[in-house]
């Protein structure tokens, strides 16, 4: 678990623990995210009201919907901030480290030895700001790295999959 | 199709490197279900049309599409082959969509004979070929269907091959005898006290509806919507679960033979299953509130590689062995399981994980009750219920905030966890309890979580997600310090790091 202070970034770009951060445009790209997911949350808010309105109910059943739609907009609003100020990650020898979060903060460990395959991808978002996500592929399950910057990602890609490869002919 | 392709329907010995047809048994079931679900989709909708010819359009449409389903199925039996190589198996589909499937037996993790009722009155068997999953592997790699002697002779000559096992099929089936003895009375108690209490209180509630409500129909009422829903419920919650575990566990066997385990088991489709002992993952001791109260409990495996044709998801988490006294779990997991076998120094979840409990089930109740009350509101609105009878649904919704907090305080004292030197174990459950223990070797991703409630006082769950055959299959922990919990992560790095991970030892 991290203290707020262990979040700080140093001269070398690097937490006093070793993590490193996003790019700024990163923070960009959740702006735009979080735009879009308030536009289609209001879209379908609407289209609801006008459904209900046609019910002819009570409207005190309305009443939770403008407060449910505040806290969203607050939520997206605020929460690209925090997971960009919060977002860190750390790639060793042995293993994949990343801590992302908002509200509940999770601490993400891949083994480098249990990755299958990785995955550089690039969403209509990402791509705009130059930006890629890095999917690791295990036995368990997927972990990513999101919002690098296309170049960092691939450079990733590229050495986690050297690594894998060392290994897989070591064993052969 | 070459003259050298053999019927497998009609020779007794395994042709070495030989293609051969799958039994034709297969174009028949397959012919069967067909004509089955064409009579459901296209006779009756046809026949219950309007019109006086609808009688013959209906005859001729379903006459004419069950058989060139007969004729597909026929096709694509003639045009498939299989040959058990020196090395691998070669599945070949010369249709419409050509198939050329190699699996190299080293990398075939089970191999399970499933015995269908068509199967048993034709005297095949369904040999499922399954490989180590790389993300999973509910599917197998391959179903071959066979005459139950050929199978056998095939799955024992590559058991051989594969496992190192030296048996025959007569000596297996016959000598060996199960490692504990479990009568079929046993099952029929597994069947009926390993259900989920949530599930079994669902299927008794709805059981007693049912009842009041035939009871006021006998008295003269009608048949009510009521009933039907209930009997629906008490069937789906209560009937359907029970009888498939009496019907899949029934004449239930277990042994290990070197480092291979087979199961034995099924009422009218046979299940045998095999799995080498390094492909379990985890294992996971399961006792139910009614079987606790008994002194009982159920071992299930976590096993790689074990994907069942149908979808069994019963034959992914093999029991090992059904709800039985603690020593017989024990005598099970030292003669089949040892590896999963340690000396467990538990702690209980920290002092201070009480405020995180109390604080998640305040949560908890807050929006229970909100949800109540607003459901009780609109019943009341729309006429539902009395205004008399919500003030008693409103005192009831309180019961809910007592649940969530007696909950929370047996759980602070029950919930534990425990990390020894090659395995590590959660408890968790309040009515329901699992032990899950867990290999590190198995462990793919760890992931420490902490939120508002968990973050003031030090305190964190983990989420492990290990290699599975049923998809994602994560293990999770209670509330304990961070740091605790960060030592999974850490074991495994080590492990990884210092060689006791040896990788050959999973192959």
């Amino acid at each position: 678990m991290m203290a707020s202070e262990d979040f700080a970034i140093g001269e070398d770009g690097l937490t006093k623990d070793g993590y490193r951060a996003l790019e700024k445009r990163a923070r960009a790209a959740m702006y735009v995210r979080s735009a879009i997911i308030l536009a289609v949350s209001l879209v379908i808010c609407g289209i609801l009201l006008i459904f209900y309105g046609e019910t002819g109910w009570d409207r005190i059943f309305l009443m939770p919907v403008p407060a449910v739609m505040i806290i969203l907009a607050a939520y997206l609003l605020i929460s690209p901030a925090i997971y960009y100020a919060r977002y860190r990650y750390r790639i060793e020898e042995d293993r994949i480290d990343v801590r992302r979060g908002i509200i509940f903060i999770r601490h993400e460990i891949v083994p480098v030895e249990r990755i299958h395959q990785i995955e550089v991808f690039r969403g209509p978002i990402n791509n705009l700001f130059g930006l890629a996500d890095v999917t690791i592929t295990t036995a368990g399950g997927l972990a990513h790295i999101r919002h690098l910057e296309r170049g960092v990602a691939e450079d990733i890609a590229d050495s986690l999959n050297d690594h894998i490869n060392k290994i897989l002919k070591e064993r052969d | 199709m070459t003259e050298e392709i053999q019927d497998a329907g009609g020779i007794p010995d395994l042709p070495p490197d030989e293609p051969m047809l799958y039994h034709w048994s297969v174009a028949l079931e397959n012919s069967l279900y067909s004509a089955v679900i064409l009579f459901l989709t296209v006779f009756l909708p046809l026949i219950s049309m309007e019109d006086t010819n609808a009688p013959m359009y209906a005859l001729a449409a379903y006459a004419g599409l069950t058989g060139f389903a007969i004729y597909v199925f026929y096709w694509r039996w003639r045009r498939t082959t299989v040959t058990f190589r020196e090395n691998d198996l070669h599945i070949f589909r010369d249709t419409l969509f050509k198939q050329d499937k190699k699996i190299p037996y080293n990398r075939i993790a089970s191999i399970n004979v499933n015995r269908g009722v068509i199967d048993r009155v034709l005297g095949t068997s369904r040999l499922m070929f399954n490989i180590n999953s790389s993300v999973n592997s509910v599917i197998p790699e391959a179903v071959v269907t066979l005459r139950t002697d050929l199978a056998d002779k095939i799955r024992h000559d590559l058991s051989r091959k594969i496992y190192g096992s030296n048996l025959d099929a007569h000596t297996e089936d016959n000598v060996i005898p199960s490692v504990v003895s479990i009568s079929n009375r046993d099952i029929i108690l597994h069947s009926f006290l390993s259900q989920p209490t949530v599930t079994a209180l669902t299927g008794v509630f709805f059981l007693g509806v049912s009842i009041y409500e035939t009871y006021f129909m006998m008295a003269g009422g009608e048949l009510t919507a009521m009933l039907i829903l209930a009997l629906t419920f008490f069937i789906t919650f209560g009937v359907i679960p029970i009888t498939v575990q009496l019907i899949h566990y029934y004449n239930y066997k277990i042994y290990r033979i070197k480092d291979t385990v087979y199961i034995k088991c099924g009422m009218i489709r046979l299940y045998n299953t095999s799995f080498k002992v390094n492909k379990i993952n985890a294992v996971r001791l399961k006792s139910p509130f009614l079987a606790r109260l008994m002194g009982r409990s159920y071992l299930e495996a976590e096993v790689v590689g074990l994907g069942a044709s149908d979808g069994n998801e019963k034959e992914i988490t093999p029991l090992m062995c059904p709800l039985k006294d603690r020593r017989t779990i024990d005598a099970v997991m030292s003669q089949v399981i040892p590896e999963f076998v340690y000396d467990r120094s538990p702690v209980k979840q920290p002092r201070i994980a009480v405020r995180t409990i109390y604080a998640r089930a305040a949560v908890l109740s807050l929006i229970s009750v909100a949800g109540i009350c607003s459901l009780i509101y609109q019943a009341v609105y729309l006429e539902v219920i009395s205004s008399d009878l919500s003030k008693i649904f409103y005192i009831l919704s309180a019961t809910v905030v007592i649940v969530f907090f007696l909950h929370g305080e047996l759980s602070r004292r029950i919930v534990e966890m425990d990390t020894g030197e090659d395995h590590f174990s959660f408890l968790r459950g309040v009515l329901d309890r699992v032990l899950t223990t867990v290999a590190y070797d198995k462990v793919q991703t760890v992931r420490i979580r902490d939120g508002p409630l968990t973050r003031p006082y030090g305190l964190a769950t983990c989420r492990v997600r290990l290699l599975t055959a049923s998809g994602s299959a994560p293990v999770v922990s209670g509330y304990f310090r961070a740091k605790d919990l960060e030592v999974i992560s850490e074991t495994v790095l080590e492990r990884i790091k210092d060689g006791r991970y040896d990788y050959r030892a999973y192959l």
